[in-house]
């Protein structure tokens, strides 16, 4: 099966991205940008030491990262395996903060789909308000565009109600390119959002790549009206859009999704007119109220 | 566990950051250059220089006049740092680099004078103004010849000569470096004029010549109007011009001049155009048109100051043009946010508004209600929009023809079929990019004698990575860059 790939140019993409991330935050404008990003966050432990006792006391980080700022907001969501998902639901229970689960087969997605719709259901019914599903890649970089898909619809399905959040895994795509044409797959098979990457493997979620999906989100939004969330995985940016791990020169990326003392923005999302934003909030509440990427917008 | 933090609707903008004027040390008022010491000038005229943003005086400027000219070319040691019998190429080496270092070393106050002097953002004169000569590679940003190129230069058995170098008022400080460097490698002395609205960078780099020990008289600046730079472009004792320049109705411009007394290098700009096809990337496509026309508020020579568009992506592109237009943060050229500055002087915004109100009258559309409503004093320039049918031959018109379009025509498009269906012909092509080779080309299309082609030699014929290929056609261009100094022998 052949695919057309929408041109997508590497350099002019990180140009972009490097001028953005040049850009000057200071004072009341670092104060509420680390507040917004602190709000998107999806706080996550994705270990195979993670205990309950580890769940509960990340859960308490999550509605209140720091007890001496009282203005710094709940983020939005933790994210866990689908086995902890009962203690988290319990855990943040009536505190506004969503309990989101990887699932099918997280993070190399090699499994059956059968496991796959298991896992999901599972998941939502331990009380998961989000689901975040890998692609498989075997199929995706195989060229079998139609299976990728399928797959996800057929989760869309089996997550009801709940959020499906779907994970590109960027790391393993050869161009930019790709990084469209599978944001794009993603959107028109369901997903509510498309997010970067697992965290599992570096680079993760560069500036590059999620402005790319934040440009083909808007692309959606002008074609169709609607507005897909975009969340940039596992790979702390720091609050001016740069690479803190880079910087500190640490291959691995972020082992604790985010550290609340770090305030990374983990959920970008597609940047919206403020009044659409306030609606949009009002609906959803973790919805984000606008992007910190400029440029974008649908 | 504590309470449910509500979740409020936060609202989020840049804050101003201004940077600091503190590293800027301007003087109440600068003399000429000459003969390695600042000397009053002749006749005594003086006039202001001010920061196009706000109209604040920053400091009284020496205007020369003819007499001051004859003192700097008079002065000048003829043949002293000459190849061979003068100063040695080692030597002369070391001087660029001590100029170089010390230039590095006040970065950050060139970048600052550099934008209240002409109204640039910060940004730009921060990351491309501050020249790092001479560049081990080609850099893209900045600009120059190269290490390589200069080595060859210096080995060339170039006959030291006098320059004359008339620089313009877009980029000052680049200029000046791109203008001095390869004069000095080549054993060349030169006497520079800056352009009357950004002389300061320049008075500041013979700051940096005085502290390099530079032989006295090897690099003469004299500020000033037209008047000094038709002295300059006139006078006996110089063996050559190069000039460039942006204002095309002043008196004494030396091609109306009529034949001047020796070589003359033009360096000179064109409407050049920006050409869109369907399977380009087109969200890159639009970085590159932003930064082709906006870049240092489209004061540059080869501004991709118009747009050719296919019609099948036409309403797409200008979609997302318009879209990424309205992001442009205009303003305070010190911000270090601003993407759009000031305009360079009063002169040049008056122009433009004449030409934005005579393109209304003309029922050019919606684009000049953005730029009015624009600050009075930041008016940012337009691309002409033109849509184009797929493979239109376009004999009708011509608008494809050699001339038509500038010298240097962006291309945003993969392939190579449509581009030899249009005919199309340019002086500089650049496929996919706009700037950034754009500024670099064009100190290498200074050198060039066939237009739009590459010397071939037996070595390019070798495969060779992208990048390697890059290189080396960047070496070969830069030392073109350098012949007409070389040719002086």
């Amino acid at each position: 099966m052949s695919r057309t790939l929408v041109p997508v140019s590497r350099v002019r993409v990180e140009e972009r991205a490097a001028t953005l991330g040049k850009r000057s935050i200071k004072n009341e404008a670092k104060r509420q940008g680390i507040l917004l990003a602190t709000s998107m966050i999806d706080l996550t432990t994705l270990e195979g030491a993670d205990t309950p006792g580890k769940v509960r006391h990340l859960c308490a980080k999550a509605v209140c990262p720091d007890a001496s700022r009282p203005e710094i907001p709940s983020v939005a969501a933790v994210c866990v395996y689908p086995s902890l998902v009962g203690v988290a639901r319990e855990a943040v229970h009536g505190t506004g903060v969503a309990v989101a689960s990887v699932s099918t087969g997280f993070p190399s997605g090699q499994t059956s789909l059968g496991i796959k719709l298991d896992e999901t259901r599972e998941a939502v019914a331990a009380g998961a308000t989000e689901i975040d599903m890998v692609i498989s890649r075997d199929a995706y970089l195989s060229g079998d565009d139609a299976r990728v898909a399928h797959e996800i619809a057929a989760v869309k399905e089996a997550c009801g109600d709940a959020h499906l959040k779907v994970i590109l895994e960027t790391s393993e795509m050869p161009t930019y390119a790709h990084v469209r044409h599978a944001s794009q797959l993603a959107i028109d098979a369901g997903a509510d959002w498309i997010k970067t990457s697992t965290g599992k493997k570096p680079p993760g979620a560069t500036p590059g790549v999620v402005l790319v999906m934040l440009e083909t989100v808007r692309d959606h939004a002008w074609k169709t009206g609607q507005i897909i969330g975009v969340k940039a995985g596992r790979r702390r940016l720091d609050h001016q859009g740069g690479d803190a791990h880079a910087r500190a020169g640490q291959g691995d990326a972020g082992r604790r999704g985010a550290d609340a003392g770090a305030l990374p923005h983990r959920r970008l999302l597609a940047a919206q007119r403020p009044a659409d934003a306030v609606r949009q909030a009002r609906r959803r509440p973790l919805r984000a109220r606008r992007g910190l990427l400029e440029g974008v917008r649908p | 566990m504590s309470a449910t933090v509500e979740r409020t609707a936060l609202r989020w903008d840049y804050a101003p950051a201004p940077e600091s004027r503190d590293a800027a040390r301007i003087a109440p008022s600068y003399d000429l250059f000459i003969g390695g010491e600042f000397v009053a000038p002749r006749d005594g005229r003086r006039a202001p220089t001010v920061n196009p943003a706000t109209e604040e005086k920053l400091a009284e400027i020496a205007f020369a006049g003819p007499g001051d000219v004859e003192r700097a070319i008079e002065g000048r040691p003829r043949g002293r740092l000459r190849s061979g019998r003068g100063l040695p190429a080692l030597e002369r080496g070391k001087y660029l680099f001590r100029i170089a270092r010390l230039i590095q070393e006040r970065a950050r106050e060139l970048a600052v004078v550099e934008s209240l002097d002409g109204g640039k953002p910060i940004r730009e004169s921060r990351d491309v103004d501050i020249p790092a000569w001479p560049p081990r590679t080609s850099s893209p940003t900045r600009g120059g010849p190269t290490r390589s190129a200069m080595r060859w230069a210096a080995g060339s058995g170039a006959r030291a000569a006098s320059l004359g170098q008339i620089i313009p008022w877009n980029f000052p400080l680049l200029m000046a470096a791109w203008k001095l460097g390869p004069a000095l490698a080549c054993g060349n002395t030169a006497i520079l004029k800056p352009a009357e609205t950004t002389p300061l960078t320049s008075l500041l780099l013979a700051e940096i010549c005085q502290e390099a020990e530079l032989p006295e008289g090897v690099v003469n600046i004299v500020t000033g109007d037209g008047t000094a730079g038709a002295a300059l472009v006139r006078a006996e004792g110089i063996d050559k011009d190069r000039v460039h320049r942006l204002d095309r109705r002043r008196q004494g411009h030396p091609a109306r001049a009529g034949r001047p007394p020796h070589l003359l290098t033009l360096e000179l700009g064109g409407k050049s155009a920006n050409i869109v096809f369907e399977d380009a990337a087109l969200d890159q496509a639009v970085e590159g048109i932003i930064e082709g026309i906006f870049f240092n508020q489209g004061h540059v020579c080869c501004a991709g100051s118009r747009l050719l568009l296919q019609e099948s992506v036409a309403d797409e592109v200008l979609r997302k043009l318009w879209e990424r237009m309205e992001r442009l943060r205009v303003g305070d050229p010190l911000d270090k946010n601003t993407d759009v500055g000031a305009i360079n002087s009063r002169e040049q915004l008056d122009r433009i508004e004449a030409l934005v109100a005579e393109g209304e009258r003309e029922g050019a559309d919606a684009a000049l209600d953005l730029l009015r409503a624009a600050r009075r004093r930041v008016l940012v320039p337009s691309d002409a929009v033109h849509r184009r049918r797929a493979g239109e031959p376009d004999r009708g018109r011509g608008d494809l023809r050699p001339g038509r379009l500038g010298h240097h025509v962006p291309l945003a498009r993969r392939g190579d079929r449509a581009r030899q269906q249009l005919g199309l012909r340019a002086g500089r092509r650049r496929v996919d990019r706009q700037r950034l080779q754009g500024v670099r080309g064009r100190f290498r299309a200074a050198g060039r004698r066939r237009v739009g082609r590459t010397p071939t030699t037996a070595s390019t014929r070798r495969p060779r990575s992208a990048a390697t290929r890059r290189a080396a056609s960047a070496a070969r261009a830069a030392q073109s860059g350098l012949l007409p100094y070389v040719e002086l022998a």
